[in-house]
């Protein structure tokens, strides 16, 4: 009798301490000393580790640049006031269940009024609760858009209908190229780019040597790879969208069992590297999409991204040479477009910066002027697309050969991929 | 005495195996330890050449005491064990099976002689002396394993169970093998669930029953002792 | 056609070779220790992070880090025996489950000196011979050598020496061996030295060639059993031809098919194995 009391009180307080930790995430933890109404938050929510590293971790070394600069020159002026630009990242670890814990952590802890990510396998894990947040989320990869994801754009890459503009330049240029092999790791990044790469082959009226070769992710010897995908000696050796780590042996296999044929890829990260492991001769001529911002043609007029030259040497200065990937510079131009079209609504709120980013159907894409599009491969027009360097290694440097329009190639050859893309499961109303 | 054992107690986890047991063993002639199964007649021996740990007791072989040493450090002082089951090389020849007895030793030349010496003994093993161990009858693979033992150059051997599932002409065989060696100047330690053959051939015997010696005299005496006679020889 | 063929027979030496030292290795371990080694993937890793620290790192010769990098991978395996496999000696699932913990604390440790990101190891050399149109590289040819030149020490060292001979006597039936004198403690060391520092050495020969990862253990722990459970688990001639039947095998598939329908095949080749002889190959009979 006397120690029921004792009891009761001790779960009331236990339930009142567990109700209280409950509702602290709603309520908010206490706010921080600086001045609330000076910051903008924007999320940075990529694979920071792993496999898939070198497309998340490079972006967000970059951005920080672009923050820097951004709010060492006054911040971005929205609505008449200043604001200075945080950046909050997340290790989504190119996983969905993750990428879900850290799309909540950063719309309800930091509340951040935009979202920028790789895409790809981590993409459905952050859909629902963008889209019932109504976040504007960016990706790299627009074969994550659907006509549900309203919120979501692809404002930069558009990966992988890009690839169409380095066959287009190899056709005219080396003509006498007739048969093309492919390979790629069976994923969401490796398929879609094998959808293009074939429908760009066949546009080119060169033929497949073989079918694509999907290798099994967890290859550590390429060798044996390698020897099948020559097995026919193909004049055109296409690497699709490897990720660094298969990039680079694969390439060092082709130098050690002697092709002596045409290389191209979508993205040759940490090239300098696979050229010390081969050599300048072999790597000479390897076309891919992604140039480094030291390149002079940046320099043109056209080109929206602000000084890339600057950019390039901040960016070796703090990281070195050898750390610049595909998107080192990438998620910085998507910054560029935010800040703008916050600027002109005079709002930072997701729903505002969005409407006027796409306003007139049109927005200033990193390399020159782009409409937005993709109803007919995505169902949805949130994709910015419009030309795209053609990148081939000369002397073992990365060098902007031209710049080709991809509205262009998708206006002649628009059915092609829409063919390739349905065979191989990849249009957006194939997908779940 | 060249083997003393006092007041040994052996526990295999929390269970008593041997719960006081002690006996003397003579520099000659064969000592058998008889008893039924479970009695701890294995245990005993085990606990002599090192392969069960005494939680109390002592034992003293030769002058020196060596309960509880590893048991390498008892082979190496000059106990041979041949335990249960014969426990043959099985993937080893049969004359490997008798080098490896000599692990121990380094006498070049005297390692040959007894080897030869072992195949004059046993010359059913001379005969099959590349075959693999595995391959021979269980009455070959007896002699495999005591010629083994031997071959360490013993000064007292610990046998267990020779007779275990060999037929009675085998046996025979296994009988006249043991008196062969205590001839030789090789004391030998009995351990024998065949009452009869071990009484036959011992000159002193122990009884062991539940963890202790329950019986224990010259062999002569016990062969015509009641409770022996019925409990073990079946009369 | 014809060097696409030789090619592939190149290949798959490559293959067997570092699956061999890896399995021998594991049999070793298993055989003296009687504990399956879920480490051994890692000290296979170890090895290969030898190199990147002396190697990579350091600038030593490649062969004398490889020589260090085999020294510090036997260690690593007497470390094992003395705080896991000993004081576990009675109970092996135990000793399994302490060899996982070990493995994570392995990977942790290359996580944390390394870093998670795949290492690059410099080329050792630049040439290879070729033979019509298939290419073997120095680098390559080098872990074909390595490997039959350790194993031809290993099989003299069992036949001849004294521990060969301890090492095999304890294989077969433990207490038995510690009957002639033989000291347990002392053969299970060299056991897991040597089984260790075969690891060791594989994943310090193929180090230029993969990119070493903390995680590269994975991979070769599951073959390794594969390979031991065809070749029979107490063989180590067993594992030799096993993991040749094996590496040939699956590099054949994959270049004929694909890297996947040859996991399966694999998998397939040693289930037809259990079936028809279930003790494998080479298989050693139950212990009495």
């Amino acid at each position: 009798m006397k120690s029921e009391p004792n009891f009761s009180l001790t779960r009331r307080s236990l339930l009142t301490g567990a109700a209280s930790a409950a509702l602290l995430p709603i309520v908010g933890m206490p706010k921080a000393a600086f001045a609330e109404g000076d910051v903008i938050k924007i999320g940075f929510l990529a694979p920071l580790t792993g496999p898939v590293a070198a497309w998340g971790k490079p972006g967000l070394d970059g951005c920080q640049i672009w923050a820097d600069w951004t709010n060492e020159a006054g911040g971005v002026e929205i609505g008449g006031k200043p604001y200075k630009i945080e950046l909050v990242s997340y290790d989504d670890e190119d996983d969905a269940g993750k990428a879900r814990t850290g799309a909540t952590q950063l719309i309800r802890e930091n509340e951040v009024k935009f979202i920028m990510m790789l895409g790809g396998n981590s993409w459905p894990g952050v859909e629902e609760i963008a889209a019932r947040q109504g976040m504007m989320v960016s990706t790299l990869l627009p074969s994550d858009l659907t006509p549900d994801t309203t919120t979501l754009i692809a404002p930069c890459e558009v990966h992988p209908i890009y690839n169409v503009t380095g066959v287009e330049w190899l056709a005219a240029n080396r003509p006498e190229l007739k048969t093309a092999v492919i390979c790629a790791q069976d994923d969401a990044l490796g398929k879609p780019s094998v959808a293009t790469y074939l429908a760009a082959f066949e546009a080119a009226g060169i033929k497949m040597a073989s079918e694509p070769l999907f290798f099994d992710p967890a290859t550590t010897d390429f060798a044996p790879v390698m020897t099948q995908l020559l097995a026919n000696n193909p004049d055109i050796l296409c690497l699709d969208t490897c990720y660094a780590d298969y990039v680079q042996p694969l390439c060092e296999q082709a130098f050690q069992q002697g092709y002596k044929g045409q290389i191209i890829s979508c993205t040759l990260d940490f090239y300098q590297r696979i050229v010390d492991r081969t050599s300048k001769e072999f790597m000479e001529g390897v076309i891919f999409q992604f140039p480094d911002f030291d390149d002079k043609a940046l320099n043109d007029p056209r080109i929206n991204f602000k000084k890339p030259n600057e950019y390039y040497a901040e960016y070796v200065k703090r990281y070195g040479a050898t750390q610049w990937s595909a998107v080192s510079w990438e998620y910085a131009s998507i910054l560029d477009l935010w800040a703008d079209a916050a600027n002109r609504a005079g709002s930072a709120e997701p729903e505002d910066t969005l409407k006027a980013m796409k306003e007139g159907g049109k927005g200033k894409h990193a390399f020159g002027d782009a409409r937005w599009w993709g109803k007919e491969l995505f169902g949805i027009d949130n994709a910015l697309v419009g030309d795209w360097p053609v990148v081939v290694i000369r002397d073992g440097k990365a060098t902007i050969a031209e710049f080709r329009s991809i509205p262009d190639w998708w206006d002649k050859n628009g059915e092609l991929l829409v063919k390739h893309m349905t065979a191989l499961g990849q249009m957006w109303n194939q997908r779940t | 005495m060249l083997l003393e054992v006092r007041d040994l107690h052996v526990h295999y986890q929390k269970v008593a195996a041997l719960k006081g047991v002690s006996l003397q063993v003579p520099s000659g002639g064969i000592v058998t330890i008889i008893g039924a199964n479970g009695a701890g007649k294995s245990t005993t021996l085990r606990s002599i050449s090192g392969l069960a740990r005494a939680s109390r007791g002592e034992i003293h072989f030769d002058g020196e005491r060596i309960d509880n040493l590893p048991a390498e450090k008892i082979v190496a002082r000059g106990i041979a064990h041949v335990p249960e089951g014969r426990r043959i090389f099985p993937d080893l020849t049969v004359e490997e099976n008798l080098r490896i007895g000599a692990f121990l030793r380094a006498d070049k030349a005297k390692i040959e002689s007894d080897i030869e010496d072992i195949f004059h003994r046993f010359p059913r093993l001379k005969e099959r002396r590349t075959q693999w161990a595995r391959t021979l009858s269980g009455g070959e693979q007896q002699m495999v394993a005591i010629g083994r033992a031997l071959m360490s150059g013993p000064k007292l051997l610990l046998l267990d169970e020779p007779s275990m599932g060999l037929s009675p002409v085998m046996v025979q065989e296994m009988a006249s093998i043991v008196s062969g060696i205590a001839e030789r100047g090789v004391p030998v330690v009995l351990v024998e669930q065949n009452a009869g053959l071990a009484l036959k051939l011992a000159s002193y015997a122990y009884v062991l029953e539940v963890g202790t010696v329950a019986v224990e005299g010259k062999a002569a005496d016990l062969k015509t002792n009641d409770h022996v006679r019925r409990a073990y020889l079946g009369a | 056609m014809p060097d696409f063929l030789l090619q592939t027979v190149f290949n798959a030496s490559y293959a067997a070779s570092y699956m061999a030292l890896i399995a021998v290795g594991l049999v070793l371990i298993f055989g003296v220790m009687g504990v399956v080694n879920f480490a051994h993937g890692e000290l296979y890793m170890a090895g290969a992070y030898a190199i990147v620290f002396f190697y990579a790192w350091n600038g030593l010769p490649f062969f004398v880090a490889v020589a260090l990098g085999l020294v510090f991978v036997g260690c690593l395996g007497i470390l094992m025996e003395l705080t896991l496999f000993r004081p576990l000696r009675t109970n092996p699932l135990g000793g399994l489950i302490a060899s996982i913990g070990f493995l994570l604390i392995l990977q942790t440790v290359a996580v944390v000196g390394f870093g998670l990101r795949n290492q690059n190891v410099p080329r050792v050399s630049q040439g290879g011979i070729t033979v019509g149109g298939a290419v073997l590289t120095y680098e390559r040819l080098a872990v074909i050598v390595v490997t039959i030149v350790l194993l031809a020490a290993l099989w003299l060292f069992l036949r001849r020496s004294k521990f060969g001979w301890a090492l095999r006597a304890c294989a077969q039936d433990r207490e038995a061996a510690a009957l002639q004198g033989i000291s347990i403690n002392q053969t299970a060391r060299y056991a897991m030295f040597i089984g260790a520092a075969l690891a060791g050495v594989a994943g310090a020969m193929t180090a230029p060639l993969v990119a070493p990862s903390p995680y590269m253990g994975h991979s070769v722990i599951v073959t390794a059993f594969i390979i031991i459970i065809v070749g029979g688990v107490g063989s180590l001639e067993g594992a030799v031809v096993a993991a040749i039947l094996y590496a040939f095998v699956h590099t054949f598939v994959t270049t004929f098919y694909d890297g996947v329908i040859a996991n399966i095949v694999g998998l397939l080749l040693m289930l037809a194995v259990l079936v028809v002889k279930p003790q494998g190959l080479f298989g050693v009979r139950e212990r009495a």
